[in-house]
């Protein structure tokens, strides 16, 4: 995928955000009904499902959010048209979470000079870690998902 | 009857005449004490046994469409499932059309020890003479109309090219699927059913027991599965990415209606509606019930959880098995067989897959191959003379079972290399990544 499209998926992303955030509020005021933004996020048909509801409310404000959302996520080149969805949110951080180590309290501070090599690789990590989609491959499948890799039976 | 001797029929004739001439003298000796398919008095038919066939013959078809089709649909992706539908459907109306032209009459009429005669090619001489009173009939099935046998046999030429599909499901040219479906029928299934099932076929000659199919059809689909899957290759993310089934409901009806139609397919092949057909149908009814419980115990045991495809692809793995039994054993030789089946199909569609590592999409040679083979080997020893009339032994069976093993994998894998070659076998990787049903036909599902 090119930096482009990548830029261009951000950007909906965060315009869908907004927009489920609106709905969220709205339609729990109009209609009282709760929504769960990040599962429509990540499932087509809740999110699909809740699209159609605030389509079908009758509130301007509600439509108008329901049409662009329906464009973002399943117009022409929609986000869940182009890729399948991302795992929820806390399963993706605990995939790519660096394991933690605790210095131990024994060991003399180290000089600021030598320390400021190892702080700057564990960031140099982390943010390798989350630069786009480069999940590890090895975690990038839940275990989950495991069932169906390799075999059907 | 119109005449239906064209000159590339003749050409046909004489080119295997002369090859009949090269064979053993054992041979042509065989072929002519047969008794061949011929006219009888409309009186000779039994009506009980005809209508038996009739209704046989429709359940058979309805094993394949919409049987096999559902049953195979339920288990590959969503962007796969019109495509792996269109497979069974279009190997139906292939099969179907070769079987009237060419098929029936090599498997089905005396030739040779290894292939039948073209006496009914465009199934000449298959009569209905009303007011001569008079009928065609097959030596197999004297009570029933020649038309009627021919199209229950029609029924197995269908399913058997249809099972194969399984195994390369999800990555494999339509046109190439037409055309493997059309060779394979004609140089791997009628020669093999001859051998099997003609009187003069040298199987048969041999005394090896494949009541309704367990080595014509099953070992022999089982076997070129794999074979097809291995020189197609795996698909695309295999064994790294999860490739999950559209939807198992399909298969689980599926598999009931193949369950059901499995009933034309064992009882339908006594030919006659009477005691041997109803014991083909009780134990037939037994295997697959105590082969769904055994997979589902083998599953529970290692897995910690019965997964419902288990208990459906156990059910399936008894029919196989009892199968090419089902008209010589009784009611312990099926649960026998059953069990055994259950178990080592589980073990064929999962342990012996994982060791192999070839990529058989929908375990078309962990059921079939390894039930057929369970069911050929355990009719030797279950085979009870009070039923059929005949016992059996394990090492002639061995001998059908290995014949067809080796016969089927070779054949096969010449005619995909020819296809290969011509117009290649599978999908550009990019109409893979889209799903066959986009690729391939144009068409998708929301």
């Amino acid at each position: 995928m090119s930096a482009h499209q990548m830029a261009r998926l951000a950007e909906l992303e965060n315009q869908a955000f907004s927009l489920m955030g609106r709905l969220h509020v709205v339609l729990r005021r109009e209609t009282g009904r709760i929504t769960d933004v990040e599962y429509m996020r990540i499932d087509p048909a809740y999110c699909r499902h809740l699209i159609q509801l605030a389509a079908q409310t009758g509130h301007a404000d509600l439509e108008k959010i329901a049409e662009r959302l329906f464009e973002i996520y399943f117009g022409e080149g929609g986000l869940f048209v182009t890729e399948p969805p991302k795992p929820p949110l806390l399963e993706r951080l605990n995939n790519t979470a660096v394991p933690r180590t605790v210095a131990p309290l024994a060991e003399p501070a180290m000089p600021a000079d030598s320390a400021a090599p190892t702080v700057r690789a564990t960031i140099s990590n982390v943010t390798h870690t989350y630069s786009g989609d480069a999940v590890p491959e090895s975690a990038a499948d839940p275990k989950g998902d495991q069932h169906y890799v390799g075999r059907l039976r | 009857m119109a005449r239906r001797h064209v000159y590339g029929y003749y050409a046909l004739r004489a080119l295997l005449s002369n090859l009949c001439l090269s064979l053993p003298a054992a041979a042509q000796q065989v072929s002519q004490v047969l008794t061949r398919p011929g006219l009888v008095e409309q009186s000779s038919i039994s009506s009980g046994d005809t209508a038996w066939l009739l209704t046989s013959t429709a359940l058979v078809v309805l094993m394949t469409i919409p049987g096999l089709a559902l049953f195979y649909a339920g288990m590959v992706r969503k962007k796969n499932v019109l495509g792996t539908m269109a497979h069974s459907f279009a190997a139906c109306c292939v099969a179907s059309v070769l079987w009237v032209v060419v098929g029936y009459s090599l498997a089905f009429t005396p030739g040779s020890l290894f292939i039948g005669g073209l006496d009914r090619v465009m199934l000449d001489g298959v009569a209905y003479l009303k007011e001569a009173g008079k009928v065609s009939i097959h030596p197999l099935a004297p009570t029933v109309p020649e038309s009627v046998f021919l199209m229950f046999q029609m029924a197995f030429a269908i399913i058997t090219p249809a099972l194969i599909t399984g195994a390369f499901a999800e990555r494999m040219k339509f046109s190439a699927l037409l055309i493997f479906t059309a060779l394979w029928s004609l140089l791997v299934y009628a020669p093999v059913a001859h051998w099997v099932w003609e009187p003069g076929g040298w199987l048969a000659a041999r005394g090896v027991l494949d009541f309704a199919g367990g080595t014509v059809v099953h070992i022999n689909a089982g076997v070129s599965g794999l074979v097809a899957a291995v020189m197609l290759g795996r698909r695309q993310g295999f064994g790294r990415e999860p490739m999950p089934p559209h939807n198992l409901t399909f298969t689980v009806i599926g598999a009931s209606l193949l369950w059901v139609g499995w009933f034309g397919f064992n009882a339908g092949s006594a030919v006659a509606a009477d005691g041997r057909a109803g014991m083909a149908m009780l134990v037939t009814h037994v295997a697959a019930a105590v082969a769904a419980l055994a997979w589902m115990a083998a599953e529970w045991v290692t897995r910690r959880k019965p997964s419902v495809l288990g208990i459906v692809s156990g059910s399936v793995a008894g029919l196989v098995a009892i199968t090419p039994a089902s008209g010589f054993v009784g009611v312990t030789g099926a649960l026998v067989i059953g069990t055994v089946a259950g178990v080592a199909c589980y073990w064929g569609a999962t342990s012996l897959k994982s060791i192999l590592r070839y990529d058989d999409s929908l375990d078309v040679f962990g059921v079939h191959a390894v039930g057929g083979v369970v069911g050929a080997l355990l009719t030797g020893v279950f085979a009870d003379r009070t039923i059929s009339g005949v016992s059996g032994t394990v090492d002639v069976q061995l001998i059908g079972v290995f014949v067809t093993l080796l016969y089927s994998a070779i054949a096969t894998a010449l005619i995909l290399w020819v296809i290969k070659m011509a117009i290649g076998l599978r999908i550009a990787p990019e109409a893979e990544r889209e799903g066959l049903d986009i690729s391939q036909h144009g068409e998708q599902i929301a």
